[in-house]
């Protein structure tokens, strides 16, 4: 077994100097307990924050849009080292509340860049969206590029409401379907929620298998649950997201809904949760 | 020489001063002691008798307690008043209860939260026996509903619609940025977020253009770029203005949402609970109330459901006294319990609090605090109730000296009653000494019977020192402390015994121990016609007596029982008594019981250590000698003697002044004395020794010092009744006694207490013997008569008194001294006191 694969899994929580996304931290903690990994906090001083306050005209406009305030250099440093403070002292607290192994790191340049320098092959990567300027669409397009040397990613989009409903793994059929699933039941398991399973299968037949794997990998789960989707789409998946209200989504990156941004990113909205995209063993 | 009238009652024609008049004999042997006849009683034991219910002798007071708790007019609130022990206790209790069973249940009163000043709790009344259950309902809906209404919002019906909110709110903001965004890519301008809010930057690649890079370029670049920004920048404000709004709208539809999925909810609950009371109207009240509050504040049934689940981290297990949930309890603070159908009618009876410890906050009621975070907290829930709410709709029964000693209490007590409510405020904000903020419950109305019990000096006091009070009381039970000694009363009395000693548990007495227990009462009070009603020492005897028979094995109790339990009581609180005796048969103390002196005389006084009471000689002398008139109270002088005292001896002044020489001006001056009395002394019992103390001085007659005298006498020579004189004969009989008794000894006092003699069956005893002899004088004539062993002496028609006979000596001295004096005022031509010789 190579030495890489000796470590301890991680999940990564990366954070760029801006928001301090609690939802994130908390999904971060969640997963970590679940996989049984350490959590790995990275604040990375963004490039384009220090590019920006040196320019001399740069302006920063408050959240409420308040009146624009003159942005330097100094202002900028100081903001970002009492966010990474904050950010720092937050995950410390999940960390300890869940009893996780904790490391905490600073780098400057772009966050992206940095959590794939950090990232290894067993690692989870956990994203936040929001809902201005950096969407789920971009957070699916940075995902991709950090889980090229990762386990999988989590993109947290803007859920408003905690959400208490079952696990929900989404089977394709393919050959990702049985990690898919038992990531989820360790999910499932940390957070003492039923699993069902989305199935999307052209014919009965292959539904059928595909059922009948997932009752095979997932036989210590009592409650386990099958919905099929006749046909593949991204609506007809959209609804049934909506429908099952799930507290978290496992999925395969290479999925066929997950395959283009655009669709990724409606699906994940329409979940409402935290959706955990694994990449494929194979693909490693 | 004119006629002078003779004070002294008798006709002085008649009199004529008789020298031969027949001297006074002492008192019979029956006199001395009433016994109970045991013999007229037709038992054999108390078993035999039917025991009384209530007391007896009392038909005053207990008509008094009767009319005033029947009367409901204001202000008609009784004061029990007479001794301890009197059983006015039991006796109110009994007839206050007996009202109260037939009268209608009070109501109920519970406090509710005030939803829309929470500092301000609203009193509700209640019909009799609802409280309780209302408590409960209200207990059960929020039960429900804290698992209802998170059902509710976790519906999928709720959910689509919040999530269709939800979405509208997101779509809102990225549609708004969307358009922005798109239009300053066309400028490569890029929309930052940094952690002081947005920036516009220009991009390149896909990148912020670095500082350095931007001040190469050409000026004219620089300033198309800035400007771009700039306006960009305008717009960008306005779609952050417009986010707050997009969010206050998203609240609003998410507001307007959860109202109406939590009023699906309370809706059904509460008309659940409305049914249930649909007849009381406060309730109905204050349910819309309730439902209004609930549905607005549904949301507190949610955050105790997300802190359950709680993700990957659940909270501690929520507290079913949850705070939140508080506001929609029912503080009970008058609950009747469920009510007993009588005849068709609900009925329990008004309620009697016996508040034994009427401090302010049992009184009043209390609003307590709880610690939260280091700060003092309260709420409606922590509203407790006192004595006048327990009692309200019934009667209250106080022990007056208590509630007048409480702090605060009787000032609250009078300001409850005069108002009509009851206003909870506490101790602190009274005294202004606290000034944190607390609640302001609703007063509520105050319909109460108050008995206060108390001594009569209480009552006397609060009558004429607090004008409230009459207005307040009007109605006053006045027990008496004795009964007369009737053969009706005798017969009620036995029965009384006979219920004491059932109640108690004791032996049944004897007939013989009947009379024994009667003739202790009578003596008791005092008094050989009357029997002391004072249950409390009566039920001591009886128990004392019952441990004495139980001693010596008997079934039941015997008269000698009865007599070993009053001397075992007696030589218990005795030490004092015989310290006292043993200083004067030592004569450290000095009394002489034998032989003669002029001017000194016994007399007699009571000692009370508590509730024990003795007698004991004291030797009083008197001096006199010629001056301006004066009998000086050495005890007066030092501030020893109290005015009853002083009292005293003014009128025996007077008599002085006014019986003899009334033609020469009084030259007298004569000083009285306590000997070997070192404590205040009060009381004019001794007037009549201090009198025959100075006709002995004046006349030069010595006083047999066998006697001990006491009596009060008042100007015209007329000895009159005074207290405690079982004790006063009894300490003078034990040092008689102890030094030996010769025959000659014995006792004057006046022939009006002589219906008081209860003695000791001892003293008894030497009387019978002749060994001691008791004199009940009417005069002081007759007093000094059996003193000197001389007459006294009356006016002749000559207006003179016979040659020989003290009222002649004493009138002899006092011409002396008058006619000394006016040889020594023309001398000087003054009235300065001649230094005459003391005369005696």
């Amino acid at each position: 077994m190579p030495a890489e694969e000796n470590r301890k899994r991680r999940v990564l929580v990366g954070m760029g100097g801006c928001d301090i996304p609690d939802r994130m931290m908390r999904v971060a903690g969640e997963l970590a307990a679940a996989m049984n990994a350490e959590l790995y906090g990275l604040f990375v001083e963004e490039e384009y924050l220090l590019d920006l306050s040196g320019l001399p005209f740069a302006k920063t406009v408050g959240t409420s849009g308040q009146a624009p305030r003159a942005l330097t250099e100094q202002l900028m440093t100081d903001a970002l080292r009492s966010q990474a403070n904050l950010f720092r002292r937050s995950l410390s607290d999940i960390a300890q509340k869940a009893n996780l192994n904790l490391t905490f790191a600073r780098a400057r340049g772009r966050a992206a860049r940095e959590l794939l320098a950090v990232a290894r092959k067993q690692d989870f990567v956990v994203l936040q969206a929001t809902s201005t300027v950096f969407t789920v669409r971009d957070m699916m397009r940075a995902g991709r590029t950090v889980a090229a040397e990762a386990r999988g990613i989590v993109i947290c989009g803007q859920h408003r409401q905690a959400a208490s409903g079952p696990v929900v793994a989404i089977d394709d059929g393919d050959e990702t379907g049985r990690q898919t699933l038992r990531f989820a039941e360790r999910i499932a398991t940390t957070l003492d929620a039923p699993i069902s399973l989305l199935v999307i299968a052209g014919s009965d037949d292959k539904a059928s298998q595909i059922e009948a794997r997932a009752v095979e990998t997932l036989k210590n789960v009592k409650q386990l649950k099958f919905h099929r989707l006749a046909s593949w789409g991204a609506d007809e998946l959209e609804v049934a997201l909506q429908d099952l209200h799930p507290s978290f989504v496992v999925a395969d990156l290479e999925g066929e809904p997950f395959t283009d941004d655009e669709t990724a990113s409606a699906v994940i909205r329409a979940a409402g949760a935290p959706v955990l995209l694994i990449r494929p063993e194979k693909s490693i | 020489m004119a006629r002078i009238p003779w004070p002294f009652g008798k006709d002085s024609e008649e009199s004529s001063g008789n020298m031969e008049k027949e001297m006074l004999n002492p008192l019979k042997v029956h006199e001395l002691r009433r016994r109970s006849d045991p013999q007229r009683f037709a038992f054999r034991t108390t078993d035999e008798l039917q025991p009384i219910e209530g007391l007896i002798g009392q038909e005053r007071a207990l008509e008094a307690v009767q009319f005033g708790t029947r009367i409901s007019s204001p202000g008609y609130n009784l004061f029990a008043l007479g001794s301890s022990g009197s059983g006015r206790h039991t006796a109110i209790r009994k007839l206050v209860e007996e009202t109260a069973a037939s009268a209608p249940a009070p109501d109920d009163w519970v406090y509710v939260n005030n939803f829309a000043d929470s500092h301000k709790p609203k009193a509700l009344r209640l019909p009799p026996g609802i409280a309780l259950h209302f408590r409960d309902a209200m207990q059960e809906l929020i039960e429900d509903l804290r698992t209802a209404i998170p059902a509710t919002f976790e519906s999928d019906e709720y959910r689509n619609q919040r999530r269709a909110i939800d979405q509208s709110l997101e779509d809102g903001h990225e549609s708004a940025f969307d358009d922005l965004r798109t239009r300053a890519e066309a400028e490569h301008i890029g929309i930052l977020r940094t952690p002081m809010g947005y920036a516009l930057a220009p991009m390149q690649d896909g990148n912020v253009i670095k500082p350095d890079i931007f001040n190469e370029l050409p000026l004219e670049q620089r300033q198309i770029i800035e400007s771009k920004i700039a306006e960009l920048q305008k717009e960008l404000e306005e779609v952050l203005r417009r986010l707050p709004l997009i969010q206050k709208e998203h609240r609003a539809k998410l507001r307007a949402l959860n109202t109406e999925v939590a009023k699906l909810t309370v809706d059904v609950s509460i008309a659940e609970i409305s049914a249930k009371f649909s007849d009381v109207d406060t309730i109905q009240t204050y349910l819309a109330e309730a439902k209004t509050d609930l549905i607005t504040n549904a949301g507190i049934f949610l955050e105790s459901e997300q802190a359950e689940d709680g993700g990957a981290f659940p909270a501690a297990a929520l507290n079913p006294l949850d705070p939140k949930f508080r506001r929609y309890s029912v503080n009970v603070i008058v609950g009747s319990p469920e009510l007993a159908e009588d005849a068709g009618r609900r009925r329990l009876g008004a309620p009697v609090v016996f508040e034994e410890l009427p401090t302010y906050a049992n009184l009043l009621g209390r609003i307590e605090h709880i610690s939260q975070l280091g700060a003092l907290v309260t709420d409606f829930t922590l509203i407790k109730p006192g004595a006048l709410h327990r009692a309200n709709g019934g009667f209250l029964i106080l022990d007056a000296a208590r509630v007048l000693t409480e702090p605060l209490s009787w000032e609250a007590l009078k300001r409850s009653l005069r108002g009509g409510y009851i206003k909870i405020t506490s101790a602190g904000e009274q005294l202004s000494l606290v000034s944190t903020i607390s609640l302001e419950p609703d007063p509520i109305p105050l319909t109460v019977k108050v008995v206060l019990i108390g001594e009569r000096m209480l009552y006397y006091l609060l009558v004429s020192q607090d004008p409230d009070f009459r207005d307040l009381f009007k109605v006053e039970a006045d027990f008496d402390e004795v009964v007369e000694r009737t053969d009706d009363n005798t017969d009620l009395y036995a029965r009384l015994i006979a219920n004491i000693a059932k109640r108690e548990g004791l032996k049944p007495l004897s007939r013989e121990a009947v009379g024994a227990v009667m003739d202790e009462s009578a003596r008791l009070a005092d008094d050989a016609e009357r029997l002391s009603l004072r249950i409390g020492k009566l039920a001591d005897l009886l128990r004392e007596a019952h441990f004495w028979a139980g001693d010596a094995g008997h079934q039941v109790i015997e008269a000698e029982n009865v007599a070993q339990a009053v001397r075992k009581k007696t030589y218990r609180a005795d030490r004092i008594r015989e310290k006292s005796l043993e200083s004067i048969n030592r004569d450290i103390v000095l009394i002489d019981s034998t032989g003669e002196a002029v001017g000194q005389i016994n007399g007699l006084s009571v000692i009370s250590f508590g509730d024990f009471s003795f007698g004991r000689p004291t030797r009083i002398t008197a001096r006199v000698r010629m001056g301006t008139g004066k009998v000086v109270d050495i005890e007066r002088e030092v501030e020893l003697g109290g005015p009853l005292h002083s009292k005293g001896v003014l009128i025996l002044s007077s008599l002085l002044a006014t019986r003899y020489a009334l033609g020469e001006p009084m030259s007298l001056w004569a000083s009285l004395v306590f000997e070997q009395s070192y404590g205040g002394i009060d009381g004019d019992s001794a007037s009549s020794a201090e009198l025959y103390a100075l006709l002995s001085a004046l006349a030069d007659v010595p006083i047999k010092q066998s006697f001990a005298v006491t009596g009060s006498v008042n100007q015209f020579g007329e000895v009159q009744a005074i207290g405690g004189i079982n004790e006063k004969i009894e300490g003078f009989f034990d040092v008689c006694r102890l030094r030996g008794l010769t025959g000659d000894q014995g006792i004057l006092m006046p022939a009006s207490n002589a219906k008081h003699l209860m003695l000791r069956e001892d003293i008894v005893e030497a009387a019978r013997n002749e060994q001691f002899k008791i004199y009940a004088v009417e005069t002081i004539d007759q007093g000094i008569e059996v003193l000197t062993a001389m007459p006294a002496g009356e006016r002749g028609p000559d207006g003179e008194f016979p040659p020989d006979s003290i009222n002649a000596k004493v009138e002899a001295k006092l011409r002396a001294f008058a006619r000394a004096r006016r040889a020594y005022g023309g001398r000087d031509g003054d009235d300065r006191e001649a230094e005459a010789p003391e005369s005696s």
